[in-house]
């Protein structure tokens, strides 16, 4: 099985990561991920919510499915069912140690209040090195604290990230030395793929895109050999300016974050890396015309650096996805991928017909919308219908689909997985509505985002049919009680054997058969 | 609500005691004949047996299997104990009016035809009735379990008889 390795730099990266982690539930990454968030902003808003997030998935892929299902046909008829596709994804699963997880997240090894001039020992050089110093830092970026990242300076960020990394290449449990080691056991056997997310108009992003194929080279070859970093392709999604926020103050100390510079960054950044390639085979750029506002305030970093979701961070994660996905790539080889949402000189927005997948490969779309359609429908199910009755009351006691497939097993035990799924799918809703309202400006349509919200049992009941908005399947009968239709059809699934020892996960896998089904009919997709 | 289900039972139970009450008073005047009425009774029974446990299965299959879910609750067997009920009114009733209507206007007592009085009084008024519409009752309900138990994909497959349990 291939493996593949992914690295989130900044607040940006750690975005298109969540947009990574919801796919992978989704089902579109199978292969086990290996992901590293690199961000000295240790609590940056954004990277916490991530690493909340790989928490929820790690516990629902840890709840194993049935790998071998058959379902009850007619009499001593039996259908082998599709294998599970959803959490499937290991993400930084540590082999040999069942449910353990290497830390996905890169501890900065520096104090908090650690300012720039320290990190290149500003005030013990010489005079001639001061003033050519100079030339490249203002007094502001050498007094600097580094406490929430390089606050949209990337030439201060290229010089502090590279060191720390470097620094913390051999330091165990800080997540960069783990991450290198698995990359170097993966390299012994077969070629390596790693993707990096990240921006190119602010700080830690655009120092680190360029940073990550420079260090790994640079690298003693006790870490990698020379021979096995020949098998490494590199790919990234270049995250241009797609949002913004409010003219900020100096309300934190130091120099502040200005959305209005994005454009004179990316600029400047892109310039450097046409001079100096960074050393990528597949790059993926990746931007929006418009770009709307994501954060109600001007926050420089730390917990309050919650920047709302937006399209481009889905296209970054389906970059991903491609480029993992790809039969081939290369050595010496590179390729720049873009693409935009004109047909015929006339502008027809994000939908499903203009997301960019592989432009040849139509199946691959399909199965991007029937993946998100079906995994969608079910967060929406689980969170309006069956959470509540599930935690407080164990309702599902009672229930046929449970009395003829659980046997020996018990949701009771698995109530801790049953919350996480509630988590993860509140979590994935409310950002898919929220890349529906970010999105607004580029004509978004994917799905229904304005009813992913509702709580009204009855009226999501009638939503329940109809959260894909997909001109192609105008012609869809969609059904106003999506209710009884999903759960008539979890009700009537009788497995052969329960082929796990989990709940939870025999509960989820039946739980994808029924919504599949009802998307099939419910939108009318041909086999 | 309660007020009114308890007079609907406490009406049900007034008739069914002055039921049981009435035969010897019926059969005292004497114009319907004991072997007539036996007769009446053992052939209205095997119809009620079979009416019923026809009924049953239809009832079953198709109503009770195919109730919808509600979404309020995870399973429909509070509701298809409730349609159940209901059912089992509407046997007691309709049964009751059509056995009277059988031996007012159907079944030849003695080649003759019996007034609406003599139908009620000496024939439906009678623990005979009782005795067909509690067997047609229960071949009914028979019919109903073995029928929403035995279709694998009825959606109320344990409200009435029991089945795996969850843990």
């Amino acid at each position: 099985m291939a493996e593949n390795y992914l690295i989130a730099i900044g607040g940006t990266g750690s975005r298109c990561l969540e947009a990574v982690i919801y796919l992978a539930a989704a089902g579109l990454f199978q292969d086990p991920l290996h992901v590293l968030i690199i961000d000295p902003d240790q609590n940056n808003g954004n990277s916490v919510k991530a690493r909340t997030l790989v928490t929820n998935y790690h516990a629902l892929h840890l709840a194993r499915q049935p790998e071998q299902a058959e379902k009850k046909k007619s009499f001593a008829r039996w259908e082998k069912l599709p294998a599970p596709s959803q959490f499937q994804a290991a993400l930084n699963v540590r082999g040999g140690d069942a449910g353990g997880q290497h830390s996905i997240f890169w501890h900065n090894p520096n104090a908090a209040q650690r300012r720039f001039g320290e990190v290149i020992q500003y005030q013990a050089q010489t005079e001639e090195l001061k003033n050519f110093l100079d030339l490249f830092y203002e007094p502001a970026d050498l007094e600097m604290v580094l406490d929430v990242g390089y606050r949209g300076r990337t030439n201060v960020g290229a010089v502090a990230l590279k060191q720390d990394l470097e620094r913390t290449a051999n330091v165990p449990q800080g997540g960069l030395r783990e991450f290198l080691e698995k990359l170097n056991i993966r390299l012994q056997a077969e070629e390596a793929r790693i993707f990096v997310m990240g921006s190119v108009f602010g700080g830690t992003g655009a120092a680190g895109l360029p940073t990550i194929p420079q260090l790994i080279d640079n690298l003693p070859s006790e870490v990698i050999s020379l021979d096995n970093r020949t098998r490494i392709r590199y790919g990234c999604a270049m995250m241009t300016p797609y949002f913004s926020f409010p003219k900020g103050g100096d309300a934190n100390g130091g120099p502040g974050t200005d959305s209005a510079r994005h454009a004179v960054a990316t600029q400047a950044a892109l310039l450097h890396y046409a001079h100096v390639p960074p050393g990528y085979q597949h790059v993926y750029f990746i931007g929006a015309p418009a770009r709307p506002q994501t954060n109600a305030s001007n926050v420089a970093g730390g917990q309050g650096q919650t920047n709302e979701p937006h399209y481009a961070e889905l296209v970054a994660a389906l970059s991903a996805w491609q480029f993992f996905a790809l039969p081939h790539v290369p050595a010496g080889n590179s390729q720049l991928h873009f693409a935009d949402t004109v047909n015929d000189k006339s502008d027809i927005g994000v939908n499903w017909k203009t997301l960019p997948v592989n432009p040849e490969n139509t199946r691959s779309r399909d199965a991007i919308k029937r993946g998100l359609t079906v995994f969608t429908t079910m967060a929406y199910f689980y969170k309006n219908f069956l959470y509540d009755r599930f935690i407080n009351g164990q309702q599902y006691e009672e229930a046929g689909w449970y009395r003829d497939n659980f046997g020996e097993l018990s949701l009771d035990h698995d109530i801790p997985v049953l919350q996480h799924l509630y988590e993860f799918s509140k979590s994935y809703l409310t950002w898919l509505a929220k890349v529906g309202e970010t999105g607004k400006s580029a004509n978004l349509r994917l799905f229904r985002t304005g009813e992913l919200l509702e709580s009204d049992p009855a009226l999501a009941d009638r939503h329940l049919g109809s959260l894909l908005d997909d001109p192609m399947s105008s012609t869809a009968r969609l059904s106003d009680m999506g209710f009884h239709d999903i759960y008539a059809k979890l009700d009537k699934l009788k497995l052969r054997q329960p082929g796990t020892n989990s709940a939870a996960g025999l509960f989820i896998f039946m739980l994808h058969h029924a919504v599949s089904e009802f998307c099939q009919e419910n939108y009318a997709w041909g086999k | 609500m309660l007020n009114r289900k308890l007079r609907i039972i406490s009406l049900l139970m007034g008739i069914l005691a002055a039921n049981a009450l009435l035969p010897g008073g019926a059969l005292a005047q004497g114009f319907v004949s004991r072997e007539s009425l036996d007769e009446w009774f053992y052939s209205r029974l095997l119809w009620g047996v079979f009416v019923g446990a026809f009924f049953g299965v239809f009832v079953g299959l198709v109503h009770l299997c195919r109730l919808q879910f509600q979404i309020d609750a995870l399973h429909v067997n509070s509701q298809a104990r409730r349609k159940f009920a209901m059912w089992s009114l509407v046997i007691l009733v309709v049964g009751g009016l059509l056995l009277f209507l059988d031996a007012w206007l159907l079944f030849p007592f003695s080649a003759v035809s019996l007034q609406f009085g003599e139908a009620l009084t000496q024939v439906w008024a009678n623990y005979r009735t009782l005795l067909i519409i509690a067997a047609t009752w229960a071949a009914f309900g028979l019919a109903v379990v073995v029928a929403t138990r035995m279709k694998s994909d009825c959606r109320c497959r344990y409200a009435f008889f029991p089945g795996p349990h969850g843990k």
